[in-house]
């Protein structure tokens, strides 16, 4: 923990959100059978049994890819895991 | 060349320096690409009919300018007053430094490590390279669809998460060179491995990749990496008269006919190759040090007279500096020259982890051929040719196995 708010300090300037998640043994996952207004289907467990499990995100506003990968090489989870770097949409 | 075939290496190498110009002051992959494009043919409409005009990057940005221009105005939801801002943003002619520095900003976005290696390669071939879509697909014996598809996610990709168009920084540089490096390599070998005469358009990779290779030397004529693998292609490209026969089967290295190599080649090849290695001294650059060993190869008046000390202390400083397998079993190779098969086939046991490259049984084959110990032979030769290799290669084997039985 001491680890992530140094990273959050050091990110303040670019963080503009996230969350940290419970484990996936806590997910439950929701589809919409035959597409909207259909039978509402939940399950067990999250969307796909892999390995790597989301744990958490940061929302972060950065110039370009470079400088997220900067920002996202500081997070502890990318030393012994994997941080994903996704754009966002603007609508 | 002829005067046509002149103008067209003229309006590609200053289409690819426009467009990466053009990349900046839109901002835009997508649009700069279709804008100069379009400059292009009609430079290679009028050009051979009313001469080549005394500017000829001048000529294409202005008309790649106002062909962008055109295009923003049809994005009604783009206002007029961007497109026209465009026209005056930068004079032409761009001083040669800019221009410089356009060309490695789009190198290093062609080939960030975001984007896969094939779509690398893809992007540099259509992009640097100047190639057509269907040009790259054929090439790359990818159907046109498909290819048009990959290019499309590609500056998709770019322009979604960012990619930014810029030269990494001093501390990021030697990494992301070397990624840019290794497509150009991976450009190469797609045409190498083509090889024979059958595939001729496979075999003009191998120039595109020496023509990117040049460039990218042009424009950073100090880094070891590139001059090490400009070096390496030219050497080993040297060699491609000289590597299928008539009847398009490979001839082995001992048994080319050195006359036919590339001696200009060769000779540039040995230069870049000291160059890169005075310039990386402390810690070599790999493609110099591969570059190195080809060199020792292309300056042997024949096979028997190679310097097998030379090639295989050049093996020691490149497993110093990047120790795979593939590399071991090459030095073991070498040994065989200069120690004999036993000596080397105690090395070739001795490497893990290379059970399904086919090179490794092949040479285990080879090397167990040559101390009489016919029924592994046999059985090395034929574990290779199960994990499959060209039809050629696999013909080569095949008359190894014959030979046994003799």
């Amino acid at each position: 923990m001491k680890e992530y708010a140094a990273f959050a300090e050091a990110a303040a300037a670019v963080i503009r959100g996230g969350k940290a998640l419970y484990p996936t043994a806590t997910a439950t996952t929701v589809r919409v059978a035959g597409g909207k207004g259909g039978d509402v289907l939940t399950s067990d467990g999250p969307y796909a049994e892999t390995k790597e499990a989301l744990t958490g995100f940061y929302l972060l506003e950065c110039a370009d890819l470079d400088e997220a990968v900067t920002y996202a090489a500081q997070i502890p989870a990318a030393w012994d895991g994997v941080v994903e770097v996704r754009p966002v949409i603007q609508f | 060349m002829d005067a046509g075939d002149a103008i067209a290496r003229l309006v590609r190498d200053e289409g690819t320096r426009v467009l990466a110009t053009l990349i900046r002051v839109t901002g835009r992959l997508d649009l700069a690409q279709d804008a100069v494009q379009d400059a292009v043919v009609r430079a290679l409409e009028t050009w051979p009919r009313d001469g080549v005009p005394g500017n000829p990057r001048g000529w294409l940005l202005v008309a790649a300018k106002h062909r962008a221009v055109d295009l923003i105005r049809r994005e009604a939801r783009r206002p007029g007053k961007e497109a026209a801002a465009l026209m005056f943003a930068d004079p032409v002619p761009e001083p040669p430094d800019v221009v410089r520095d356009d060309m490695l900003r789009l190198i290093f976005t062609c080939c960030h490590p975001s984007l896969a290696a094939e779509t690398q390669v893809a992007l540099a071939l259509r992009t640097l390279g100047g190639l057509s879509t269907a040009e790259v697909a054929r090439s790359l014996l990818v159907p046109e669809p498909t290819m048009a598809k990959r290019l499309t996610r590609a500056r998709q990709k770019i322009t979604q998460a960012r990619i930014p168009y810029r030269v990494p920084s001093a501390g990021e540089l030697p990494a992301r060179l070397a990624g840019v490096a290794a497509t150009l390599y991976l450009i190469f070998n797609e045409g190498y491995a083509a090889g024979s005469g059958a595939d001729l358009i496979r075999v003009s990779l191998t120039a595109e990749a020496i023509r990117l290779a040049r460039l990218l030397a042009g424009l950073m004529p100090d880094e070891p990496t590139v001059l090490g693998l400009l070096a390496l292609l030219l050497l080993t490209d040297a060699r491609r008269p000289a590597r299928v026969d008539a009847a398009g089967q490979p001839v082995l290295l001992a048994d080319q006919d050195r006359g036919r190599w590339d001696g200009q080649a060769i000779k540039e090849g040995v230069g870049l190759t000291g160059a890169a290695l005075r310039r990386s001294p402390e810690q070599p650059d790999p493609y110099a040090v591969q570059a190195a060993i080809a060199a020792c190869h292309a300056l042997a008046p024949d096979y028997a007279q190679t310097n097998w000390d030379a090639v295989i202390s050049w093996y020691d400083v490149l497993l110093s500096v990047a120790d795979t397998p593939v590399a071991q079993l090459n030095r073991a190779a070498a040994v065989a020259e200069r120690d004999g098969p036993a000596a080397a086939l105690a090395l070739a046991d001795a490497i893990g982890g290379l059970d399904g490259y086919p090179w490794w049984h092949a040479t285990r084959a080879e090397l167990l051929h040559r101390l009489g110990r016919a029924e592994q032979a046999r059985a090395a030769y034929q574990q290779a040719l199960a994990l499959g290799m060209s039809e050629p290669q696999a013909g080569h084997l095949r008359r190894r196995i014959a030979d046994l039985r003799g």
